[in-house]
């Protein structure tokens, strides 16, 4: 006969997994997390600011400058990396130019399609609610600001873990992070920075030398299409993600025009580039391969066209959006 | 002997016969145990609601060697005990087709292994559930192709912690299935 102790042991077994049911079943945003998002979201435009970040991933850190200034022609910036070889990233509204001083490369993008530190969500920022689990943690210091602590705790695997430190002042983003199964796998902190402070013109102008003739400019983008109008297509985009933008891409030394369909979830972008391969070149290197950070790539063939994935999202969502590109015919 | 014995009961025996058989069951303890078991078995068969043999005594002497059981209201507890039983199981069993519904429902949510609607429509996505496809036999290979760094370029729009091209790589490969157990 079962024993009454073994029956109140399965009653708690069941009561206990379906506590752990319940738990993943996480509850809709709350509105005060929403709302600090949304001043993080409108802060760039709203505030100028100066200061030196830092980038660190995988034991690599690496310093950069930014300097932004709203005015009435728009949003005007100027990046300056400080570790390593220097590059230097002017950006107008969405026109953005590199500066490669060591190799005298210009390489210019008119679509700004990407969010960056501390600029990292778009507006607006539409349905991050239905993606990600987003709550308020608490108050923590940062850089002798005080700080909110916002996390979002995605609702499925196809996407990472976000943690923002929101100003409270201005709603600035002090310092962000990606997270992977509860570890940082990449984040970004200011280290100094001053919010709302003067803003001389000629920190956001190109230095003399770059003024300078015997640059060789390479526009990485020769058009934007409308959509459908590419060849390909993603036939299922995994939960959440959406379509930013499709366009030909003029790669560097390359005699093809590469197709590039740019994905985002909203935080999480993903880039699906298709290559022709010329009859003579060998066969591409297909597999999975990582990069620092949260980037995962997936390279595969189909017909003759290589389709590199790129993406800051997990192998899994990288392999699904690249096995999911299909030609139309 | 005991086939006389039957045929006595059943009156098939002549005279002579039936004095030897009762001469020989009256000294004989078997055949008088045989003669009583006969009896038995006719009063049952027949339904007969008097016995032909008085068994009172024996079930008497059967009842004074029964041991005494000093157990009061034992088989109220034991009915007690079984309807805890049942009760408990029965709560069990609920929580259990409750447990299992959820569980099922989870496991079944579409948003971990759907695939939404593609293009622009804000709020009434249709996802069509798919299984993650179990991702293709893919050798390792030693060196990552070397495009990958133009793609990154232009992916991650020049920010910093892009290896720019030029630089060293920081790509490696990475087997699927060693990475995400599947």
């Amino acid at each position: 006969m079962i024993s009454r102790h073994s029956i109140i042991s399965l009653l708690c077994f069941l009561a206990f997994d379906i506590q752990v049911v319940l738990a993943q079943e996480l509850p809709r945003s709350s509105e005060g997390a929403l709302e600090w998002l949304k001043k993080m979201a409108e802060a760039p435009r709203r505030h100028n600011y100066s200061g030196v970040f830092i980038y660190y991933a995988d034991s690599h850190i690496e310093a950069s400058r930014i300097v932004h200034k709203n005015d009435q022609a728009g949003e005007h910036e100027r990046i300056e990396v400080l570790d390593g070889p220097p590059r230097i990233v002017l950006r107008t509204n969405d026109e953005m130019k590199c500066y490669l001083p060591e190799s005298k490369r210009i390489y210019t993008e008119k679509r700004w399609f990407r969010k960056f530190f501390p600029d990292i969500l778009p507006q607006p920022f539409g349905n991050l609610d239905e993606n990600y689990y987003i709550k308020e943690v608490k108050r923590e210091r940062i850089i002798d600001h005080e700080s909110q602590i916002i996390s979002l705790i995605p609702r499925d695997s196809l996407r990472h873990g976000h943690q923002f430190w929101i100003d409270t002042q201005t709603g600035l983003l002090l310092k962000s992070a990606i997270m992977d199964s509860g570890q940082i796998i990449e984040q970004f902190a200011f280290a100094q920075l001053e919010i709302n402070g003067e803003i001389q013109s000629d920190l956001l102008k190109p230095n003399s030398f770059m003024a300078q003739d015997g640059w060789k400019v390479t526009n990485l983008l020769t058009s934007v299409i409308s959509e459908g109008e590419l060849k390909w297509q993603i036939n299922d985009l995994p939960s959440g993600f959406r379509k930013l933008v499709e366009v030909k891409r003029n790669l560097t030394e390359k005699p093809v025009f590469v197709d590039h369909i740019a994905l985002s979830d909203g935080l999480a972008t993903v880039s699906v580039f298709i290559e022709s391969m010329a009859e003579d070149t060998p066969t591409p290197t297909s597999g999975f391969f990582t990069d620092r950070g949260a980037i995962n790539i997936y390279v595969r063939v189909l017909e003759g066209n290589k389709i590199t994935t790129i993406g800051e999202a997990p192998m899994e969502t990288i392999k699904l959006i690249g096995d999911s590109v299909i030609k139309i015919n | 002997m005991k086939s006389k014995v039957s045929a006595l009961m059943d009156g098939e025996l002549d005279q002579q016969d039936v004095t030897n058989v009762i001469e020989a069951i009256r000294k004989d303890d078997d055949l008088q145990n045989e003669w009583r078991s006969y009896h038995l078995i006719g009063d049952t068969l027949r339904k007969s609601s008097r016995l032909s043999m008085n068994i009172s005594s024996r079930v008497s002497q059967k009842l004074i060697t029964e041991p005494t059981v000093f157990s009061p209201n034992v088989t109220r507890a034991i009915q007690k005990q079984k309807y805890k039983v049942f009760t408990l199981a029965a709560a069990a069993s609920v929580v259990a087709m409750i447990s299992a519904g959820l569980i099922m429902n989870n496991l079944y949510r579409p948003q971990q292994i759907t695939i939404a609607e593609q293009s622009n429509q804000e709020n009434n996505l249709i996802a069509a559930p798919i299984m993650v496809s179990s991702p293709p036999l893919i050798h390792n290979y030693s060196h990552p192709p070397v495009e990958i760094n133009d793609y990154l370029f232009v992916h991650r729009e020049f920010s910093p912690g892009t290896t720019m091209r030029g630089q060293a790589s920081n790509i490696h490969n990475v087997e699927y299935h060693e990475r995400y157990g599947r």
